[in-house]
């Protein structure tokens, strides 16, 4: 039973205080109470919901141990080593990233773009429902993408800042979170020919096409590429702090109280390319790897995050068209194609996938137990169809 | 490096058992490892026992709380007062206990379903185990139900940290303390009750 108090009567937490003997106000409030009927009720109830409270509290501390100090600081050095071999090797701050790559005064706007890409272009699929927020290509999709889609957005980004107002962004971009990669971006770490025996034995087995247009059924070059994953951590409150002072109008950002980071990974498995080519130096590419997975953090709704996204000002609205027409997004990877090359569904072996023509080549893809396949090359549409139906 | 040999090097900082968090932490901000040391060894085991409350398992708790420090150390917080890097090591550490016990919730829903059943522990213990870790799990459940500064006041206070220093781990003032503190319990009691019977199982 609540017991209502009266004007003057202390509050509830000035009671609450006051059985604390803590913060100051408890020799006025408990006179009070020893003159007032209502609060010493009052008071006689809080005191029994905390002792009561407070009982049931505490016993989560049974069996705690004392943590071994000395322990805990030499774990926690290695791990600090740990890190620092890891941005050595790749890994590093956003800020230094950018950085590195002289392009800080693309900063904002191409971190903005390859959020919005990231997010609205990205394939997922629930694997385990709450299990884990793992999410998997299945079938793809092809969308146009204008070819000046960077200068728009840009201008649209940029054009009504001042360059106080363009440097506070670039700032506040450095502090938003870290990025961290095992890929590595020079010469040196490309994929190296080697025979499909040679691959085999590391990949194991490759799936090969049974057909090949005629000039092309020469032994091919194979490649491998290695396993990587890169995630980016980003510091919530400092998100929403910079897309508040932007004025951009995404409101999907969990509460940074309840969700202070949000980091995202993706992991792409390994895969293998077979090259074949024929004398004129045309070629014929064959792909495969298990499907890359996402992985979105506790707290985004990736829904209401797309939603926000595609409203924001500076998209193609053509695009934006194709992106809401495609259903299904969660189980679609989206094949970014340029204006002039066209795209069809078709069926491969059974399987739903994507025949891109243009006139430079024509590409398939399609998934099949969890494995994902591309057929791409300097040949017909009709001859890339065949040589996929060919990879049984 | 034994726990003495941690803190005999923590205490051979000018003063270091008298130097306040807001000294050391703007050594930390301009690099000085030793001051970190320090205050790693002054708080740990407090931000550890908090964790472990919630978690109920000492691998997770030091592991939450190794995180919370690793992320005092990437990041240092503006040395405001003293009360304020206590705060946000405990607002950092409940937050990432909480969301641990909620993420471990739904796994446990998943697995259950997957599994077609709902006992949710371990059934070669012996019972009083079993019955004191369905109780521990159930009260770390009614908390993790909480608004976020209910449950973490509510932990915090129950750990013994004052007024002052939970109103800087939840960002409200001392006064606010008292309202907070009281609403959750009522709401704890509820969840409590609802669960167990109208007793409650309280004393």
């Amino acid at each position: 039973m609540n017991i209502r108090r009266q004007r003057n009567c202390p509050s509830d937490g000035e009671l609450r205080i006051a059985i604390d003997a803590d913060g100051g106000v408890a020799p006025t409030v408990l006179q009070h109470a020893h003159t007032c009927e209502r609060c010493s009720l009052r008071l006689d109830q809080l005191r029994e919901v905390a002792a009561s409270t407070s009982g049931v509290v505490s016993g989560l501390a049974v069996g705690q141990p004392e943590p071994d100090l000395a322990h805990a600081y030499s774990r926690f050095r290695m791990t600090l080593a740990a890190q620092s071999v890891e941005h050595d090797t790749g890994g590093s701050r956003m800020g230094q990233v950018f950085s590195s790559r002289g392009v800080r005064s693309m900063t904002a706007v191409v971190a903005a773009i390859a959020v919005i890409l990231a997010v609205t272009l990205t394939p997922m699929r629930t694997v385990a429902d709450d299990f884990l927020n793992q999410f998997r290509v299945q079938k793809f999709a092809a969308v146009t993408v204008p070819m000046n889609l960077l200068s728009p957005m840009q201008s649209a980004a940029l054009d009504d800042m001042t360059g106080e107002n363009k440097a506070q962004v670039l700032e506040a971009l450095n502090g938003l979170g870290d990025f961290d990669t095992t890929f590595e971006f020079s010469k040196d770490s490309l994929p190296q020919a080697i025979t499909l025996a040679e691959a085999e034995a590391t990949f194991g087995d490759i799936a090969e096409p049974d057909d090949l247009p005629a000039g092309f059924d020469g032994a091919p070059n194979a490649y491998l590429t290695e396993a990587g994953s890169a995630s980016v951590t980003l510091d919530n409150a400092a998100v929403q702090n910079l897309i508040n002072s932007i004025g951009l109008p995404i409101y999907s950002f969990p509460d940074p109280d309840l969700y202070p980071e949000l980091t995202f990974t993706a992991n792409v498995p390994a895969g293998a390319l077979l090259e074949y080519k024929d004398d004129s130096g045309k070629r014929v590419i064959v792909g495969q790897m298990a499907s890359p997975t996402l992985g979105i953090p506790d707290g985004v709704d990736m829904d209401a995050l797309r939603e926000d996204l595609l409203q924001l000002p500076g998209l193609p609205t053509d695009l934006v068209a194709q992106l809401r027409a495609i259903d299904d997004w969660e189980t679609t990877l989206i094949i970014p194609i340029p204006e002039g090359a066209t795209s069809d569904d078709i069926t491969i072996n059974g399987e739903p996938g994507l025949l891109i023509e243009h006139a430079l080549g024509s590409a398939v893809l399609w998934e099949k137990d969890g494995i994902l396949y591309a057929v791409i090359g300097q040949v017909s549409d009709d001859d890339i169809r065949d040589i996929a139906d060919s990879m049984q | 490096m034994g726990v003495s040999a941690l803190q005999a090097q923590a205490g051979a900082l000018p003063a270091a058992n008298d130097v306040s968090d807001r000294t050391l932490l703007l050594g930390v901000r301009s690099g000085d490892e030793r001051a970190f040391e320090a205050l790693f060894a002054r708080h740990y085991s407090g931000v550890f026992g908090v964790i472990y409350r919630i978690v109920g398992t000492p691998e997770e708790a030091e592991e939450l709380t190794q995180d919370t420090f690793l992320k005092l150390y990437n990041r240092p917080i503006a040395a405001d007062d003293d009360t304020n890097l206590r705060g946000w090591l405990y607002r950092v550490g409940t937050n990432a206990a909480f969301n641990s016990v909620r993420s471990r919730r739904r796994r446990h829903g998943w697995l259950q379903r997957f599994a077609g059943r709902a006992d949710r522990h371990a059934t070669d213990d012996p019972l009083d185990v079993v019955a004191r870790r369905d109780e521990a799990a159930t009260v770390r459940e009614h908390l993790a139900q909480l608004p976020e500064r209910q449950r973490t006041a509510l932990v915090l206070r129950s750990a013994g940290l004052s007024y002052a220093e939970v109103a800087a781990a939840i960002g409200v003032s001392a006064n606010s303390v008292g309202t907070i503190l009281s609403r959750a319990e009522r709401a704890f009691r509820t969840l409590y009750e609802n669960a167990n019977g109208r007793d409650g199982g309280t004393q």
